[in-house]
């Protein structure tokens, strides 16, 4: 039983969260159909570090972990609120 | 009058309910043992309150509560009641089990929306979550039974939170001395009162009335 | 005592003041307390357990340690008892398994007169052909095949799991694992140990005394049990070890979920069997068997004994057995030069002859024991030399080697790699946090193993964070204990290399010639360490004598993984309590008491209909709210609280429709839809403020709506508050004709009348004395209002509702009856007549879309479908009410001999005196009027046409009174 590092409650069982799937940027309204899919359907996935969303479930807290595909190491995790999720990008 | 969420199991061990204040409340419990190795109360009908926001904190320091600086720790308040910060912007606020009106009340009145508290607003936790306390040495021993985080007393200190999952269920587990209170979805309650005791039985629990709870109010 | 038992010091196990009857076979068996199953057994002279799995051959104990089905019994009710680690206990009603007719007189013997005719895997290539050979051979091997029975009537056990918390988990209570526990906890750790044993101390409570340390690993195990930081589990076994050093730990009917900050694996090293024919006979037992049997449960185990030797260690089991009165024929030693340890001296020196190079080439049976072998000399890897005479036996003790148990280990993501200098795999590229002890990482001397432990010890105490001076690595000593793969094979076959599985040598050496060759292909086409006890014992010599036979090394022929379960855990350790929520509203009992049939909704009990007969209660309830009144208990009801200044942006971002310009007091229909444009969820949201609106989800969406909003509002950084407030209100729904005159009846602040408060209202105030939200919505159809009240509070309204109702006709109405209710009205319920690619235009909510909406969850994706032609249509349709077959959900509708359509809903509408439903059907088939055809139970078309919707006062002047 895996641990994720909640930014707010600390290490607990990865039973207590959801995927929420990649971090991605939101297509602008009115982007190219093509684009638009690309978004809603295809995922990156590569055997790297890639930013992903969780949610802690008793807490309903939304956060962001850079997780290694490959090895599954958690490398760090942040609250949407942390600088550290801006420098990414915002969606 | 507010009923308790486990007014159906606690009737049928042959308790009665009796109006205390607000709360039609479980006071004694017929065969309880408040010094068993673990004690399981409920309390739910007694006041509780919550406000959340990101102006929460501000608003309740205004008000001349004692607000903790760290998320996921209780503080006592001058009353008796206690202060749960849940998060950086959220709150519950557990009153003393009884009938003298306190903190609870006094801020439940004090938020209206025209008081133009800004981001901060009330939570029905009254109505949304049960409220139980369980006491007793092998209080800890019962929740590993239950709840993934280590809650003996070197790991979990005095005033500590933990929100996690409890059976299955979304809780909030705060440290009050020798006590933990359990709050958790009230529609759920009377499953995770059968979880409890089925778990509690290995140690020979007790289910006590609200009368047993130290600092309790009466009427 | 029986002539078996040996005097004291032998037996620690057992209390000889004590004996224990049970029965075995249906005969009584007397054992003493503190005995195993099998060693009460052999105690009484019996030494045959089982039937092999195949061929039903006599077997026995090989190991005394649980490492061989041989040893498998059934128990009573309980299947998969291993007779070796059982204890017994008054009565035991214990079976042998794979049996026809009983252990002695089985009648299975005949197959193993057919060994010929089953080569290996010969089941892939039998059985089927002609197709009809299967209906005769399948109950055939159903019957043949299984050791054990399940019983319909065993009696349900009481099985939990419970959490455990530690710095450091040791695993193994050997002398490795007792100094590693016992270093942690004096450098400040919280230790658990972990011993599957029902005493600490490992090969230490069996072995001869010297030069095992045994007393100064006693002294240990004492210190271990008295110091405070440490907790000891005895029987009970670390099943696994999973991520982030959690370990499954199973003892008696308990699972324990341990999570540890480090893990010392001490885990030691099985021994290991030669292989040669008849190696499978009773009688026939590891070294180490040998010794438990003598020093934990005082069986002398047999009277003329052959030692096979591969190492030292056997002559410290010819020591133990001469000392214990058994007379030990010969040492056959497979080392050409037996060296000069003081062990072998000692037994020269008994007069024990010893033959040096020398192999058991056959051993000879007799009465399902083995009598005799014969010995030859070994010529070369897996070959023997002219073979001798028999000599007379019923004992043969093999001391030929050892496998480190790094399941584990392994399990924790460190390699094995094999070792050409002790012929043991050694474990490299321990992972942070997991450490090896003792003979599992290759340390075997007494004194050196106390010294890795607590190396091992002290190093995961510093790794739980409790620091602490770490020595150096100690060298590990291995050499010389194990014999390069013992196996030998025999012209006449009947050498068994897999117990479990009953696979002699050439059924290998079959399978690799048929291009089996690699470990992997080889396990799952022969079945090698496929078995019961997952080949424990004879992976390793498997795989080296496909080593031999390819003339591979280990890296290519691969290894096997051994994964968790480590010795197999019930489904009822796995299942324990089983929590399963469930959620009642605050008014269940009221509705259990009013005679309610109570029905599950997700995680809720809502109730289905009152009364016990289904069709008359729904009749009689819908009947109710078209005519006079009817109460619902809405309660599961999913509810929001969004507030903020940015309140109603924020709606208009996640819904589809506007809510800017709605104004304070009013309520309007959510639709939400997900990035793909597919319908999600839908409900209202009343405006009580300028900053607040309260919106209603599905029952079963809520959950999944709170969760998205929160997700959404995490990068939009809105200034909204969400909240999920769904269990801390109750909803009781007043829906009817006399529902106003119930409502005031009861007494309430809110001004009723119809331009005060008209369709699509919301208010706040007070009824019965209860702080309230009242809405009129329309899902019933009929005047109503929808009460929100806080859930400790319902009850009494309630109550208070049914007596003022009492004289207006007012019926208590269950999901069943509002189910027809909302069809008879057209409404769409998502899930049900929408599924994940249902889109606004196909289910005809266009309406509820705002078109000047820059962006919505969902508009991207929305626009591109919308600009597509439709592929479908939701439309409402009738039917004729004495139609034969009425259709049911789901029945598809067809068109031309192809699927055009399904239908979502359907019901007897008693109102209208006709059947109505919902359907998909295709774009040209949705005008009204038009007849298209469902295919109903049993391929009967029936046809339906196409209405418009409401099918019930389609102007909507019953719900806008």
């Amino acid at each position: 039983m895996k641990l994720m590092p909640c930014p707010l409650n600390g290490p607990r069982n990865m039973s207590e969260f959801s995927y929420g799937g990649e971090v991605r940027v939101r297509p602008e309204p009115g982007a190219d159909p093509a684009v638009v899919a690309d978004y809603v359907f295809h995922k990156h996935n590569q055997p790297e570090v890639t930013r992903e969303w969780w949610c802690h479930v008793p807490t309903s807290t939304w956060f962001i972990a850079e997780r290694n595909l490959a090895t599954d190491e958690i490398v760090r995790t942040y609250l949407p609120s942390d600088p550290l999720f801006a420098e990414g990008g915002t969606p | 009058m507010r009923a308790s969420f486990v007014s159906a199991p606690l009737a049928a061990l042959g308790a009665t309910p009796t109006p205390v204040g607000e709360a039609l409340a479980f006071l004694r419990v017929p065969g309880e043992n408040a010094a068993a190795p673990v004690v399981l109360t409920d309390l739910s009908p007694f006041a509780r309150t919550g406000f959340k926001g990101a102006d929460t904190a501000s608003w309740l320091a205004a008000r001349g509560l004692d607000v903790e600086p760290a998320h996921n720790h209780a503080l006592r308040q001058a009353d008796g009641s206690l202060l749960v910060r849940l998060s950086p912007g959220e709150f519950l606020l557990l009153g003393v089990p009884g009938a003298k009106p306190g903190l609870v009340e006094r801020l439940d009145a004090a938020w209206t929306r025209e008081a133009n508290a800004g981001l901060c607003f009330p939570v029905p936790r009254q109505d949304s979550h049960a409220w139980f306390v369980l006491r007793g040495e092998k209080a800890p021993a019962l929740f590993a039974k239950l709840c993934a985080v280590d809650l003996r007393p070197r790991a979990f200190a005095d005033g500590a939170v933990a929100q996690t999952s409890v059976a299955r269920l979304n809780a909030i587990i705060v440290r009050d001395g020798a006590a933990f209170h359990l709050l958790a979805d009230s529609a759920s309650a009377e499953y995770l009162w059968a979880c409890l005791i089925d778990a509690m039985a290995e140690f020979q629990g007790s289910i006590a009335g609200a009368a047993t709870v130290a600092g309790f109010g009466g009427a | 005592m029986s002539a078996a038992r040996l005097p004291a010091p032998f037996g620690r196990l057992v209390d000889r003041e004590r004996s224990v009857t049970f029965s075995f076979e249906g005969r009584r068996i007397t054992g003493l307390a503190g005995d195993t199953i099998a060693s009460a057994l052999a105690a009484n002279g019996q030494w045959m357990l089982s039937r092999s799995f195949k061929y039903h051959r006599p077997r026995g104990l090989v190991s005394a340690a649980g490492l061989e089905a041989n040893a498998l019994v059934q128990v009573g009710h309980e299947p998969n008892v291993a007779a070796d680690r059982r204890a017994i206990t008054p009565d035991l009603d214990v079976r042998a398994v794979n049996t026809f007719g009983g252990l002695d007189h089985d009648l299975g013997r005949a197959i193993g007169l057919l060994s010929r005719f089953m080569p290996v895997g010969f089941y892939y290539r039998t059985f089927y052909t002609p197709r009809a050979a299967w209906k005769v051979w399948e109950p055939v091997i159903r019957r043949l095949a299984g050791l054990g029975t399940i019983s319909p009537k065993a009696p349900h056990g009481y099985f939990d799991k419970a959490y455990l918390f530690a710095d450091v988990a040791v695993i193994g209570g050997g002398p490795a694992g007792l100094a590693a526990a016992l270093a942690a906890a004096e450098a400040g750790a919280e230790v658990l140990l972990v011993e599957d044993g029902p005493v600490l101390g490992g090969s230490a409570t069996f072995a001869r005394p010297e030069p095992n340390g045994v007393a100064a690993v006693e002294a240990l195990a004492a210190r271990v049990q008295a110091h405070p930081r440490v907790t000891v589990l005895t029987e009970a076994v670390c099943q696994g070890l999973f991520a982030d050093h959690w370990l499954s730990v199973t003892q008696g009917n308990r699972l324990n979920k341990v999570r540890a900050r480090s893990v010392v694996v001490a885990t030691g090293a099985h021994e290991s069997p030669a292989v040669f024919r008849g190696n499978d006979l009773p009688g026939i037992m590891l070294g180490s068997a040998a010794q438990r049997l003598m020093r934990l449960w005082a069986v002398r185990p047999g009277r003329e004994a052959v030692v096979l030797a591969g190492n030292d260690d056997a002559y410290e089991v010819a020591l133990d057995l001469a000392e214990a009165g058994v007379r030990v024929v010969a040492v056959a030693d497979l080392r050409a030069d037996p060296g000069s340890d003081p062990r072998v001296g000692a037994v020269r020196a008994r007069g024990i002859a010893v033959h040096a190079g020398t192999t058991v080439a056959e051993a000879l049976g007799q009465d399902n024991h083995v009598a005799a072998v014969r010995l030859a000399p070994v010529t070369g890897p897996g070959t023997f030399g002219a073979v001798g005479e028999p000599v007379a036996c019923d004992l043969v003790a093999m001391s030929v080697g050892y496998v480190p148990a790094t399941a584990l280990l392994t399990q924790g993501g460190a390699r094995i790699v094999p070792d050409d200098a002790t012929f043991m795999p050694r474990v490299e590229d321990l992972p942070a946090g997991l450490f090896a002890a003792g003979s599992v990482g290759g340390v075997w001397t007494a004194e050196r193993v106390v010294e890795d432990g607590t190396r091992a010890g002290r190093a995961a105490a510093a790794h739980a964070g409790h620091a602490c001076p770490v020595p150096g690595p100690v060298a590990p000593d291995g050499e010389g204990r194990t014999w390069p793969i013992p196996v030998f094979p025999h012209p006449k076959g009947k050498e068994f290399i897999d117990f479990d599985e009953d696979l002699q040598v050439h059924d290998i050496i079959d399978a690799a010639a048929m291009g089996w060759d690699h470990i992997q292909l080889l396990k799952r086409f022969s079945t090698a360490g496929m078995g019961p006890t997952q080949g424990k014992l004879t992976n390793a010599l498997v795989q080296g004598l496909l080593g031999r036979v390819t003339r591979q090394v280990a890296p290519r022929v691969g290894t096997v993984t051994i994964r968790p379960p480590i010795t197999g855990e019930k489904l009822g350790h796995l299942a324990g309590r089983g929590f399963e929520p469930r959620r009642l509203t605050a008014l269940h009992h009221r509705h259990e008491a009013l005679g309610a049939t109570m029905m599950v909704a997700g995680t809720w009990m809502r109730p289905a209909h009152y009364g016990p007969d289904l069709a008359s209660a729904v009749e009689a309830e819908v009947a109710a709210v078209r005519q006079a009144v009817g109460m619902i208990d809405v309660s599961t009801l999913g509810k929001l609280e969004i507030r903020g200044p940015d309140a109603a942006r924020f709606l208009e971002r996640i819904y589809t429709w506007k809510y800017e310009t709605l104004a304070v007091g009013r309520v309007r229909y959510v639709l939400m839809l997900d990035e793909t444009g597919g319908i999600i969820d839908d409900g209202v949201a009343a405006r009580v403020h300028a900053e607040h609106f309260y919106v209603t989800a599905t029952t079963g969406g809520v959950d999944r709506v709170y969760r998205l909003m929160q997700f959404f509002n995490a990068q939009w950084r809105m200034k909204v508050d969400i909240a999920n407030v769904t269990a801390a209100y109750a909803g009781i729904n007043v829906l009817g004709p006399a529902s106003r005159a119930v409502v005031q009846a009861v007494g309430t602040t809110v001004d009723l009348a119809p331009d005060a408060f008209p369709y699509l209202g919301v208010r706040e105030g007070e009824v019965g004395g209860v702080p309230a939200r009242l809405m009129r919505i329309g899902f019933g159809g009929e005047l109503g209002y929808e009460i929100h009240v806080p859930a400790s509070q319902a009850g009494a309204l309630w109550d208070a509702l049914i007596k003022a109702g009492a004289g207006h006709g007012l019926r208590p109405v269950g999901v069943e009856a509002q189910r027809v209710l909302r069809l008879e009205k057209g409404h769409v319920i998502v899930g049900q007549d929408t599924d994940s690619l249902t889109h606004p235009l196909e289910a005809s909510l266009g309406w509820a879309v705002g078109r000047k909406k820059t962006d919505f969850v969902g508009k991207p994706a929305l626009d591109i479908l919308e600009a597509r032609p439709q592929s479908r249509r939701l439309v409402g349709f009738a039917l004729d009410p004495a139609a034969a077959v009425i259709p049911k959900e789901n029945h598809l509708v067809i068109r031309d001999g192809r699927i055009a359509g399904r239908v979502t809903s359907i019901t007897r509408s008693s109102t209208l005196g006709k059947v109505i439903g919902l359907a998909y059907v295709e774009p040209d088939q949705a005008g009204e009027g038009t007849v298209f055809t469902v295919r109903a139970d049993g391929g009967t078309l029936v046809s339906a046409t196409v209405v418009p919707t409401p099918f019930y006062d389609p102007d909507n002047a019953r719900q806008e009174m």
